[in-house]
């Protein structure tokens, strides 16, 4: 790092220098985090992958269950490994198409350090059991409000490059590295807002269907715009120079560009689809899933001819190309995928098993990991001033990646199939063929086994490319040389874009109008504006953000469900473990579900204040109607040992919450009861000692401390808690023995 | 489209990321416009035919076709010794019990065990009984439930048709003896005092 700060400290360069230098310091940082948070992401996954095979190595071990695991590894996938490559990658690309240094400085240092410093609360609140159920943005509101302030810090340096960029024209790799940053930082910002409570009425700001809708949005058009928008700007920079060969074509990166601001954040609501949410979202979801085709052919089209135009990989251009062929091949099917999925046959069939993990998985791995190994190969030789080590290991390392994907996407695929054929699969006469939740469980054993098994593949991979990046890192040179800026800055612009004459062909007026319009000349003024683009962005998104969630927002619940402050607490302690993760809480209209689980969830049940809890994946069954369908002493045995009490369950046990006792100020937090926090302390009490009485009655006996002769503290812990709220789920309050209202009895 | 672009003449890349200008291919517009035909027609189609389209309209329906399959033959039961009877003794009625034994693998057998030896809720395989004394009071417990046992109420979960079939099922499990949970309750008479049993 000394050589580093030799390089800024004495900037005298060679002659014909304008006195400024390109700066890789930030780059070799970014990426050298994006490897370690990725490496730990992979090993996480497949300890995931083997934790649902293994349930009981969580029974001691909380930190080790699914319900954890899985949302910190989609987390640190996410902002751990994919966004810290697309810094890096945003770092070297944006300096050399600006031919301009980074805007760093100290707001550089704060967004590096200040990103991984906060992922690594996050890692540590969210293994250590502290899980906000949303999705893929799991950890709670402090940690939000970090990243939205570093994403927009990052997002500052952004625009300040651009504007003091030596490049009169902005490359289409700047446009979507705009959109990206604009469209991530805005669903950060409102995730985060969905995290704190309402500062007048200290309930959460957003429920039900607007929150599901949100989260849905925060992982399609949010976690979309880094993974897609933000990665194909990467693509649009690699892909030419790795092939030394012009860009396949201008105007379809514009037309890519648009059509993914104005037609793919549409299908977020797809993932709606057979929900309580409104019919219209998932009517417009559905029609715009005709339409998705277009911003991804015309990226991988654009893209691919580029690489196919020109120079073949060999030498060091080869491990770069492979991996982004392969990137580009990865998204292909997902992109096929993407409209099959929206239709809601499709939906019904497959929705909710574990396809949907390996939809996701395909654009997470197939994709962003791909273009960012691409990148990784491309800009380590460039950045460390050293040729690659080995390029036999980034081989071994290419077909690693690739096997870990196909084996662990075809298995996902599979295990989803066969989830959908033993769930839905109903006789002649209308009954289930396989009752069981637990069968389908046993069915997909093997499928869970090779997801294993790819991801492991995959992770052995990543360990290869980390030790030949490592070997090139190791032979640096022992100061690195500076890159002077050679380009005059801007001088006001004297020329400006004039429409071209209209045809000749034309008639109407409109006609030649919209003719002149398809030329797109009138995009290269935006190109040479980066705050007029950003605006164009902004207004883009911000109408298709208001006409698909501004209704849902302003929408007002038909009926509000009114926990008790004991339901309340439980509720939290639901949230808290990451019960979201493995257990839906939304019946769909199809036979198959409501045989199952029970009667459908609407739009007109009550609505729980607080994150929607919809989930998106049954590892186990739906909850939205668990409402005294079982004994008390059931609920309380099957969390004790939830194996004993279903055979064949992959739940682990959560002992655990038998023995911690309940915490007031959370209670009272939670409950809403703020300003009389000892009527909720004497409801909760009174609730929970009724319970534990009904408890015993049905058990005849105490609860027995596992291990130890002496009783449980059960009336006092946490788990009786999430039993009370376990069992009003979907009944009307009118059935709950300990509604608000018969609790208020003196 | 014509190359109307200059952008090459007054800018040359210093960045080094030549752009061509390839226009979109013919079939792209072609599959554009077809594509954007089809989503207004999807999105048309479910404003004025609400029935088709909606998941929910269309799930009632399958209620009902299903309902009319499975119990046009038998019609709308109620829960009378006769009717619960009939479905226990009657060979041609057995069918019908196999459907209250799928009911019932669905919703009873964590408590009951998938063989009704009992886990936690008693076992309905022996001759002792904690609510029951009559056939009737089976169908009554799945109804109405009994906190104080731990059996929930089923009556806003199961129809009256499959409440009187599971219930069946239920009861022709009784005589089975099956090794499992100790006997709760009392011996209670047999369902048939007339018969052998």
């Amino acid at each position: 790092m000394s050589s580093e700060r030799r390089q800024d400290a004495a900037p005298a360069g060679p002659a014909g220098s304008t006195g400024l230098w390109l700066d890789d310091g930030p780059t070799r940082r970014f990426l050298a985090a994006c490897w370690v948070w990725g490496l730990a992401a992979l090993a996480l996954a497949t300890l995931a992958g083997w934790s649902l095979l293994h349930p009981e190595l969580a029974d001691d071990r909380p930190a080790l269950g699914f319900g954890r695991l899985r949302p910190l590894v989609e987390m640190l996938l996410l902002h751990g490994f994919l966004a810290n490559g697309f810094f890096a990658l945003v770092h070297h690309s944006t300096q050399r198409l600006c031919c301009a240094p980074m805007a760093a400085g100290l707001l550089g240092r704060v967004h590096l350090w200040g990103w991984q410093l906060a992922l690594a609360w996050a890692t540590w609140t969210v293994g250590g059991g502290a899980l906000e159920p949303r999705l893929l943005s799991p950890a709670e509101a402090p940690v939000d409000l970090a990243l939205a302030g570093l994403w927009t810090l990052f997002g500052v340096q952004l625009l300040v490059t651009l504007t003091r960029r030596r490049q009169r024209y902005m490359y289409a790799s700047l446009w979507f590295y705009l959109a990206a940053t604009l469209l991530f930082g805005g669903l950060q910002v409102t995730a985060t807002l969905a995290s704190f409570h309402h500062p007048i009425f200290g309930v959460p700001l957003f429920s039900g269907a607007a929150d599901a809708a949100l989260q849905w949005w925060y992982v399609r058009n949010g976690a979309g715009a880094l993974v897609v928008i933000g990665l194909f700007g990467v693509a649009y920079d690699l892909a030419p120079r790795i092939a030394a060969a012009p860009l396949y074509s201008y105007r379809m990166g514009i037309v890519h560009l648009w059509s993914l601001l104005l037609i793919q954040l549409w299908v977020a609501p797809r993932h709606l689809h057979l929900s309580p949410s409104p019919g219209w979202l998932s009517a417009l979801a559905l029609a715009f899933a005709f339409l998705v085709w277009l911003p991804s052919a015309s990226g991988i089209f654009n893209l691919a001819a580029t690489l196919r135009d020109g120079r073949q990989g060999q030498g060091e251009r080869e491990p770069a190309r492979a991996f982004l062929v392969a990137a580009l091949f990865f998204f292909a099917l997902a992109a096929i995928e993407e409209p099959v999925l929206a239709l809601r046959r499709m939906s019904a069939a497959v929705g909710s098993t574990d396809w949907v993990e390996g939809h996701q998985e395909m654009l997470f791995l197939g994709w962003g990991a791909f273009v960012v190994f691409a990148g990784s190969y491309w800009i380590a030789p460039r950045i460390l001033h050293a040729p690659l080590h080995s390029p036999a290991l980034a081989r071994a390392h290419f077909w690693l990646a690739t096997l870990g994907v196909l084996t662990s996407a075809a298995a996902l695929r599979f295990s989803g199939a066969a989830q959908a054929g033993v769930l839905g699969a109903l006789s002649p006469d209308g009954h289930l063929l396989h009752p069981e939740f637990t069968e389908a469980v046993a069915r997909v054993e093997g499928h869970r086994l090779l997801h294993v098994a790819g991801l492991g593949l995959f992770l052995a991979g990543a360990l290869v490319g980390a030790w030949n990046l490592l070997r090139t890192w190791a032979a640096r040179p022992s100061a690195y040389p500076s890159i002077p800026v050679t380009e005059p800055p801007l001088e006001p612009m004297a020329i400006a874009e004039e429409a071209p004459a209209p045809p000749a062909g034309a008639v109407l007026d409109g006609g030649r109008r919209l003719q002149v319009f398809c030329t797109l000349w009138w995009h290269r003024r935006l190109e040479r504006r980066p705050l007029r683009l950003a605006s164009w962005i902004v207004v883009a998104v911000g109408a298709v953000a208001a006409l698909q969630l501004g209704p849902l927002l302003r929408a007002e619940p038909t009926a509000v469900a009114s926990l008790t402050p004991l339901e309340a607490y439980g509720r939290s302690v639901y949230e808290r473990e990451g019960c979201v993760t493995c257990h839906t809480q939304a019946v769909r209209p199809l036979l198959a579900d409501t045989k199952r689980y029970g009667a459908i969830s609407t739009s007109s049940d009550p609505v729980e204040r607080g994150p929607a809890l919809w989930g998106t994946r049954r590892v186990g069954p739906d909850l939205a109607r668990e409402g005294g369908r079982r004994s008390t002493r059931w609920q309380v045995l099957h969390l004790d040992d939830p194996r004993a009490a279903s055979p064949g369950s992959l739940m682990p046990s959560y002992r655990r919450l038998l023995e911690r006792p309940r915490d007031l100020p959370r209670l009272v937090q939670r409950s809403g009861f703020t300003k009389r926090p000892e009527w909720a302390a004497d409801a909760a009490a009174a609730q929970a000692a009724a319970l534990t009485a009904e408890f015993e009655a049905q058990h005849g006996a105490p609860l027995l401390r596992p291990g130890a002769g002496a009783p449980a503290a059960l009336e006092g812990s946490e788990a009786i808690a999430l039993v009370a709220y376990l069992q009003q789920l979907g009944l009307p309050s009118s059935e709950i023995p300990f509604s608000t209202a018969a609790s208020e009895q003196p | 489209m014509p190359n109307t672009d200059q952008r090459s003449a007054h800018r040359p890349p210093a960045h080094g990321i030549e752009e061509g200008d390839h226009p979109l291919p013919g079939w792209w517009s072609v599959a554009a416009l077809v594509s954007a035909v089809l989503a207004f027609g999807s999105l048309f189609l479910s404003v004025i035919r609400p029935d088709l389209t909606d998941p929910a309209a269309s799930y009632e329906r399958a209620v009902t076709a299903e309902l009319q399959a499975q119990f046009a033959e038998i019609g709308n039961l109620a829960p009378t010794a006769g009717t619960l009877g009939s479905f226990i003794t009657d060979p041609e009625k057995g069918r019908w019990l196999r459907v209250g034994e799928a009911i019932f693998t669905a919703n009873c057998v964590s408590c009951h065990g998938s063989d009704g030896a009992g886990v936690s809720g008693p076992n309905l395989t022996d001759d002792h009984y904690i609510r029951v004394r009559e056939l009737t009071d089976v169908a009554d417990t799945v109804i109405g439930g009994s906190i104080a046992a731990g059996m929930p109420a089923w009556k806003d979960q199961l129809s009256m048709n499959e409440i009187v079939l599971v219930s069946a099922y239920a009861a022709s499990l009784r005589g089975g003896f099956v090794d499992g949970k100790e006997p709760d309750g009392e011996p209670i008479a047999p369902w048939f005092p007339g018969s052998a049993d």
